[in-house]
């Protein structure tokens, strides 16, 4: 099994006064080194999709094999580990942390995973230099342009050499020319480093860039 | 916390006000304890003395209205009796000289002048400081020589060297051979000479003021009320009297009365405690509600961390590390401000007594009551994380990913 996702009768439901069936039995493989986008209208389930595939949340029914090992329940403490040593994450708003500088924030998964304070700063100074962002390590996330700050939050999910980049709607705080700009950068470390990228956007500018456009709609794959 | 200054000072003033009144209310009760203990002082705990009385009732065949006396045959069978219920570790019979003085050149000083034997010093909480006490070859010899108090030698001697002099007793001369210090000494504490010597000089009837001696392995009350039945039982055979007879003899025992001192001041302690603890909770309330606060302003923060890979327990250590961090740092500060004024009063007191009338006595708490309220703090941070810590572990990384 050389799918890094790979999704079998998903089911979702929240319990939020009325009982809402989000995701109606989701199949989906994502393989190794792929560059996709998952697109749907709001309320189509993408979001939950996302936050399932990167263990922010749980699934009720169905099997989820990430990287090939099954994922069955885990705890906080298990989530985490897999958070930290299989998955990068993009967010639309950044979700840089205000008060790190540049280097420290891309250096915080490091921290997670137990290095020394040397040896991530070194790891993660190697990741800014490829986005270009050598000389902004010590600027805070305040005095960077939004660009920058999203490549700031790619070299921090990019740090750890995830199986997997999840992005949720990454050019979606930026200009058009900025996120032309994110959408190529994504696109050069894929076909460079063979990084398997989960996208999710309603934007078809961005979605087209990818290789392969999944839709989603009304909690099943189309 | 580091973001908000004001707020966090504003807290932990709560927490400064809470260690400061732990400590000086402990620091008064410990000045009270030590004010009242100070009047015990010059006798060690373990110290029981026998003071014969007048017997009562007729007792087989005895009359009644005899007064006890004790005769050198009595004394020993007395000893050996009492080493046999109890392990003896100091005895000395006593004997106070009565109507005496002491002079040198024209001075007088009017101590009690008291005979006794070498284990007396044990039954003192005295010190040389100058020569020695009285020693076994003073009793064998009946040696006329005498142990004075160092305010004594002050009044007595002025500038000169006391050891050697002479002074006068009842127009007799005894050589000074000790000066000693004890506390709450003066010029009026007792002048000690060789028991022998104050019998054959001063006592020709025998009769002596008490018996004095100081046990070991006695650690609870009940315990030296068996003991001090015993002694009456042994003491009543010896001199047949009748053991429930009151009044023929008087048992003293120093631990009884500390004893009783000290659970007294055991409970003022505890309530001082609870008072001050009850203070210091309010500091801790309120840096819990300023970590929960915190944690809510942080929810993105832990939100994004947790998305990295943060495991649980990472977030509860920042959460229960700031708020220790917090309650220690004022805490101290708290502990330093009360352990100055404690000891700025103690110092106060110790030149001016006469304010507290000898009432409150170095009113300053020990290291082991400073670790006590440093347990306190480390227990109060805890506690003051713990709700906040708990509400951080529960954010959910969803919120970082949705939070705009």
């Amino acid at each position: 099994m050389s799918d890094v996702i790979n999704l079998k009768g998903i089911h979702k439901t929240y319990n939020a006064g009325s009982p809402l069936h989000v995701l109606k039995g989701v199949d989906l493989s994502i393989g190794k080194g792929e560059f996709v986008s998952l697109m749907g209208a709001s309320g189509s389930g993408k979001s939950t999709l996302l936050n399932i595939i990167g263990l922010l949340d749980t699934f009720d029914e169905g099997e989820y094999f990430l990287d090939g090992k099954p994922i069955i329940n885990p705890t906080e403490k298990e989530a985490a580990y897999l958070r930290n040593h299989f998955i990068g994450f993009i967010f639309q708003s950044f979700n840089l942390i205000s008060f790190k500088n540049a280097l420290e924030n891309v250096a915080l998964p490091l921290y997670y995973r137990g290095m020394s304070r040397k040896q991530r700063n070194a790891v993660a100074m190697e990741a800014l230099r490829k986005m270009g962002l050598e000389q902004w390590a010590e600027h805070l996330p305040n005095e960077l342009s939004g660009g920058q700050k999203q490549r700031v939050a790619i070299a921090r999910a990019l740090v750890t050499n995830p199986a997997l980049v999840l992005a949720d709607e990454p050019t979606g705080a930026l200009d058009s020319q900025t996120s032309t700009d994110v959408m190529d950068l994504l696109k050069d470390i894929n076909r460079r480093e063979h990084t398997t990228m989960l996208i999710v956007t309603h934007d078809h500018g961005v979605a087209e860039k990818t290789d392969r456009i999944i839709h989603i709609k009304d909690g099943l794959i189309v | 916390m580091r973001a908000n200054k004001l707020r966090t000072a504003l807290t932990g003033f709560a927490i400064v006000w809470g260690i400061l009144m732990v400590i000086l209310l402990l620091s008064v009760s410990n000045g009270f304890h030590n004010g009242v203990m100070q009047n015990f002082n010059y006798m060690n705990a373990n110290t029981i003395s026998i003071y014969p009385g007048w017997v009562s009732k007729p007792y087989k065949g005895m009359p009644s209205d005899r007064k006890i006396t004790f005769n050198p045959d009595d004394i020993n069978k007395i000893r050996k009796g009492i080493g046999t219920l109890v392990n003896v570790v100091a005895f000395s019979p006593v004997y106070n000289v009565q109507n005496a003085a002491i002079s040198y050149k024209s001075i007088y000083a009017t101590p009690s002048i008291i005979g006794v034997c070498p284990d007396f010093f044990k039954l003192r909480d005295m010190r040389m400081e100058k020569g020695r006490f009285i020693n076994a070859s003073d009793m064998e010899s009946c040696g006329k020589v005498i142990v004075i108090n160092e305010n004594t030698a002050d009044l007595l001697f002025g500038d000169d060297e006391p050891l050697g002099k002479f002074v006068t007793v009842s127009a007799l001369l005894f050589k000074v051979v000790g000066v000693y210090s004890e506390k709450g000494g003066s010029q009026n504490s007792p002048a000690y000479i060789p028991f022998e010597t104050s019998q054959i000089i001063f006592n020709s009837s025998r009769q002596i003021t008490d018996l004095s001696f100081m046990v070991e392995g006695m650690d609870d009350l009940e315990s030296i009320d068996v003991l001090k039945t015993e002694i009456r039982e042994l003491v009543a055979g010896i001199k047949i009297f009748d053991p429930a007879d009151e009044q023929s003899l008087w048992i003293q025992d120093r631990r009884e009365m500390v004893g009783a001192f000290n659970i007294l001041f055991s409970i003022i302690n505890v309530f001082m405690w609870i008072v001050g603890l009850a203070s210091l909770l309010a500091g801790v309330v309120g840096v819990s509600n300023i970590m929960i606060v915190t944690v809510s302003e942080r929810t993105r923060e832990f939100g994004i961390r947790k998305a990295l890979g943060a495991p649980p327990s990472s977030i509860l250590l920042s959460v229960l590390g700031e708020s220790l961090a917090v309650t220690l740092l004022f805490g101290f500060i708290g502990m330093t401000i009360g352990i100055a004024i404690s000891e700025a009063a103690a110092y106060y007191l110790s030149q001016n007594p006469e304010i507290v009338k000898n009432m409150i006595y170095n009113p300053t708490i020990g290291l082991d009551t400073a670790f006590s309220a440093l347990f306190v703090l480390v227990v109060s941070g805890l506690l003051a994380g713990y709700v906040p810590a708990r509400k951080a572990v529960k954010v959910k990384p969803i919120e970082a990913i949705n939070a705009k």
